[in-house]
């Protein structure tokens, strides 16, 4: 069961996996604007990474080396003063919520542990996408080509 | 089979104008430019694995875009952006048959 902290009832929710917290840095990936196709990159180390701080669609992730640990992918930007994601828990712990969709730290994406193949998503992200790679027993990351696109068009509805 | 880094074949392959898209087979190791200018890289099909090695595709700035470090056979549709090129690396002790697709702005031969 994933374990909450109590006094951050209020203020977000560190996410927290099994008892495991996210540890380390969060990089971030900045890639030039694609000229044509979107935006590629391949995971190959354990971490946090912060690959676009805004709406989006997740687009599918290319699995070629299973490794070890888990992967997850978030719509949501950690508060690096906090290292929580700034949102409601109450929302964020019902997934029946109306507002559960736009929770910032909304899970995406999940596999313990990666599972190789081509996996299509489409899934559009409000906030950003950040990625959190764990290591597992072994020392031998994933190995993925993950894909998504930035929002460009501005919806007038 | 180790391969040298700085020896890179060019590749050139001609499209059409109705879809501006590319294709090619490659079984054999070595560093292959399939295209030197912005692309997209829209798939990779591995068709027959090999063995003992890995395969990298990677923009001309040399930023990865695919990796695959154990050989195995499957179709991966990417569409992804390759900057300034795209390179294909094969380093495996039995090479594998690859197939990639991609897609350029025209259908000048660069």
């Amino acid at each position: 069961m994933d374990a909450i902290d109590p006094t951050a009832a209020t203020v977000g929710v560190k996410y927290i996996y099994r008892g495991d917290e996210i540890r380390g840095p969060i990089h971030k990936i900045t890639l030039t604007i694609p000229k044509m196709g979107s935006k590629g990159w391949v995971l190959e180390q354990f971490g946090n990474y912060l690959l676009e701080d805004g709406p989006g669609i997740l687009r599918g992730l290319a699995c070629t080396h299973t490794g070890s640990g888990s992967l997850e992918l978030i719509d949501g930007i950690v508060d690096e003063a906090t290292g929580f994601y700034p949102t409601d828990i109450a929302v964020l712990q019902n997934h029946l919520h109306p507002k559960y969709h736009a929770c910032n730290g909304r899970r995406v994406f999940f596999s313990s542990g990666s599972v190789m193949g081509m996996w299509y998503l489409g899934i559009g992200f409000h906030h950003g996408l950040t990625l959190h790679a764990r290591g597992g027993p072994s020392a031998a990351p994933p190995c993925v080509t993950i894909i998504w696109d930035k929002q460009t068009i501005i919806k007038a509805y | 089979m180790m391969i040298d880094p700085f020896k890179i074949k060019d590749m050139y392959v001609g499209t059409e104008p109705a879809s501006l898209m590319r294709g090619c087979q490659i079984d054999q190791c070595g560093q292959f430019r399939l295209s030197r200018r912005d692309c997209e890289l829209h798939s990779v099909k591995v068709i027959t694995q090999g063995s003992s090695g890995f395969i990298e595709l990677s923009d001309w700035s040399g930023r990865p875009l695919w990796r695959q470090p154990s050989s195995f056979s499957g179709s991966f549709v990417l569409g992804c952006f390759a900057e300034h090129g795209l390179v294909i690396m094969q380093e495996m002790a039995v090479p594998a048959s690859i197939a990639i697709s991609w897609r350029e702005e025209d259908e000048l031969l660069i």
